[in-house]
């Protein structure tokens, strides 16, 4: 079981000056800009569920599994893994060998060595009993094909290979929660699509409990039956992957390819019944419906786009999960942020809002802070 | 702690064989530091070979010292190494993620992932000088002295160490304190001279803000003037334990100020 209470962890970050002066003022100015990374998250997960944690780039993800396998401190709010929390010292020794942890970023393993060394180290390091450590690489070995490069040094090891061997580092322990920050980062259609039918025999086998972070939703909706959405550090949404389709909308995209060109004043009657206004192509030959399948029969609109078009091919797609997303990234159905009136303008010294700050800049939804420099 | 005592074996063998692949990399290093060592040896030869002796000091009795100085200090090298890429960027790369996902110590995981030949090329020269020059020296050798000065060198580790962790762990504070560990560590190497002739005031900065004159220095100068060592090896020891600990202490305390890093 494991339970979020109102998480937050803010980042200090030196407001730069341009230029050398500005360097130097940095160097001795307390002045820094707060980055509100993870701002009050609380849920739940339960023994065995598989979560999906999605959001925007810098929404916060990581720095959550960060806070989640020991790394980071909250700066607010507290973790309680199976009741105990990994960043106190006395409690993270019984968190940290019930949890597995994989950065797709980055390799724990021992870079200039086989990866059988780095097993065998952390055979020690989990006191893993001897044969409960072999069975158990073998089945891993097997479970994700690493029998080909089990005794090449990780250095020489490729991208998909890696990310496996990462895996049953996680693993083999059996750690009761498994925590994977983009484990499919940088991995080409058919290594992904092993990867994740692996980590899926590995939760049918151990029933293991999953957090995975991810940009590709083909993920989640292989995987999990739950979605946590993270916007800003605050969770926008939270339930399962049907759930969050209803929320925003069954939307059925319906294409309409005619036998000869057609005007907008012909679809009236039909845009009439969609929310959003159809597209018609340049040739007047293709148009597209939006339709809210929550909100009329698909069936009934479908009989009227028979009767009143020339129709030649219909072709229909249901929203996926990647475009509900986009449409929550774009649209941001947070609730208005409340501090935004409080403490106007003045210069950014100490406790300041990155909201209050970044106003001069380039205009960003939410006064989220650019961190690319 | 037992377990660490058990894992550090596997982790030596690992990071000796890992080394392994940069082979000729590790000999040039052992010889490197080996070099600098040999040439302020040198170095001290020019200053004080020109003249007899410096008061009670002989040329001998600072050459033997330069070595003593070496012996201590080669060996928190090969050690405890890895804290120096603690002061420089493990804080700000967000190096330190993978040790803190794992139930052992992570400040031992930190420091026993590599063990560093390339202080034996100090150790080595730090024993070889003292095997030449202590002969020649005008001392008494009792055991008592000999015993003493073993003492004050295996405290002397500790010192190292001490002094090391707690200006690395300040880069939690700073980002990268690699600048100013590097500036208090070199302090090591005043006291490789005769401090009793350089000013009351450096001698007290020597012995008790910078503590390298305590457990370097000291010791050698009651075996010359047949002062009790004893005394040097109790305040060596005290400041071994104060210094771990304080060192300890802000590990610990930087490390819920730890940020990782972003992407
Ligand atoms: N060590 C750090 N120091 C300062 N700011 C940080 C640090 N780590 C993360 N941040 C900031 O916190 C915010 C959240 O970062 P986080 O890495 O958690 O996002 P994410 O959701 O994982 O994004 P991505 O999808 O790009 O991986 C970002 O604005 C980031 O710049
Ligand atoms: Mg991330």
């Amino acid at each position: 079981m494991i339970e979020l209470r109102n998480v937050k962890k803010y980042f200090k970050k030196p407001v730069r000056g341009k230029g050398v002066l500005g360097m130097l003022k940095t160097l001795f100015s307390r002045k820094y800009t707060l980055v509100k990374a993870v701002d009050g998250v609380s849920f739940d997960i339960n023994d065995g569920e598989a979560v999906g944690y999605i959001g925007a780039n810098g929404a916060g993800k990581s720095t959550t599994i960060k806070i989640m396998s020991g790394i980071l401190t909250p700066t607010e709010g507290d973790i309680f893994i199976d009741g105990q929390r990994p960043y106190v010292n006395r409690e993270r020794k019984n968190v940290l060998k019930s949890i597995g942890v994989v950065f797709g970023q980055k390799t724990q393993l021992w870079l200039d060595l086989p990866l059988t060394e780095t097993y065998d180290l952390l055979k020690g390091v989990y006191d893993i009993p001897k044969d409960e450590y072999t069975k158990r690489l073998g089945e891993l070995i097997e479970l994700l094909d690493m029998k080909p490069f089990i005794s090449a040094p990780v250095r020489t090891l490729s991208l998909g290979q890696r990310m496996r061997a990462d895996l049953a580092a996680a693993m083999l322990h059996n750690p009761k929660t498994l925590f994977l920050d983009e484990p499919t980062i940088g991995l080409d259609v058919l290594v992904k699509r092993n990867l994740i039918s692996a980590i899926k025999s590995i939760r049918a086998q151990y029933n293991t409990t999953l957090l995975l972070t991810t940009h590709a939703m083909s993920d989640i909706e292989q995987l999990c039956e739950r979605v946590i959405v993270l916007d800003n550090g605050k969770t926008l949404f939270d339930g399962t992957i049907d759930g969050i389709k209803h929320m925003f909308g069954d939307k059925r995209n319906i294409t309409v390819t005619t036998n000869r060109p057609i005007t907008s004043d012909s679809v009236q009657t039909l845009s009439d019944r969609c929310d959003v206004p159809p597209e018609i192509s340049q040739d007047g030959r293709q148009v597209k419906f939006s339709v809210d399948a929550g909100k009329q029969h698909v069936n009934e609109f479908l009989k009227s786009v028979l009767t009143t078009l020339p129709v030649e091919d219909i072709k229909i797609t249901e929203t996926d999960i990647e475009q509900v997303v986009r449409t929550i990234y774009e649209n941001g159905i947070a609730p208005p942020p409340e501090s935004e009136s409080d403490g106007t303008g003045g210069e950014p010294d100490g406790e300041n809002d990155r909201k209050e700050i970044e106003t001069d800049g380039d205009g960003q939804k939410d006064g989220k802070i650019d961190e690319t420099d | 702690m037992l377990k660490e005592l058990k894992l550090y074996p596997k982790y030596v063998s690992m990071s000796l064989r890992s080394s392994l692949s940069y082979k000729a990399d590790a000999i040039l290093q052992i010889l490197s530091f080996a070099v600098t060592e040999a040439v302020s040896l040198a170095t001290i030869y020019l200053i004080v070979g020109t003249v007899p002796s410096v008061g009670i000091w002989s040329f001998e009795a600072l050459a033997m010292l330069c070595g003593f100085t070496l012996i201590p200090k080669g060996i928190d090298h090969m050690f405890f190494d890895d804290l120096w890429i603690l002061a420089y960027w493990a804080v700000r790369l967000g190096e330190l993620d993978p040790y803190l996902t794992r139930p052992v110590n992570p400040l031992f995981q930190f420091v026993a992932k590599t063990f560093k030949w390339a202080g034996s090329g100090e150790l080595v020269v730090g024993i070889v000088i003292m095997a030449i020059f202590a002969p020649q020296c005008a001392v008494m050798w009792t055991a008592s002295g000999i015993i003493g000065i073993i003492v004050c060198a295996f405290l002397g580790i500790f010192v190292f160490t001490g002094i090391k962790l707690i200006f690395a762990s300040l880069a939690f504070w700073v980002k990268s304190s690699g600048v100013i560990l590097n500036t208090v560590y070199n302090f090591c190497n005043y006291a490789k001279y005769p401090l009793k002739y350089m000013g009351k005031a450096f001698l007290s900065i020597m012995l008790y803000v910078v503590p390298f004159g305590l457990f370097l220095y000291k010791p050698m100068e009651c075996l010359i003037t047949g002062e009790n060592i004893w005394w040097s090896a109790l305040w060596s020891a005290v400041a071994a334990v104060a210094l771990v600990a304080l060192g300890l202490f802000i590990w610990h305390r930087g490390l819920r100020r730890y940020e990782s890093a972003g992407n």
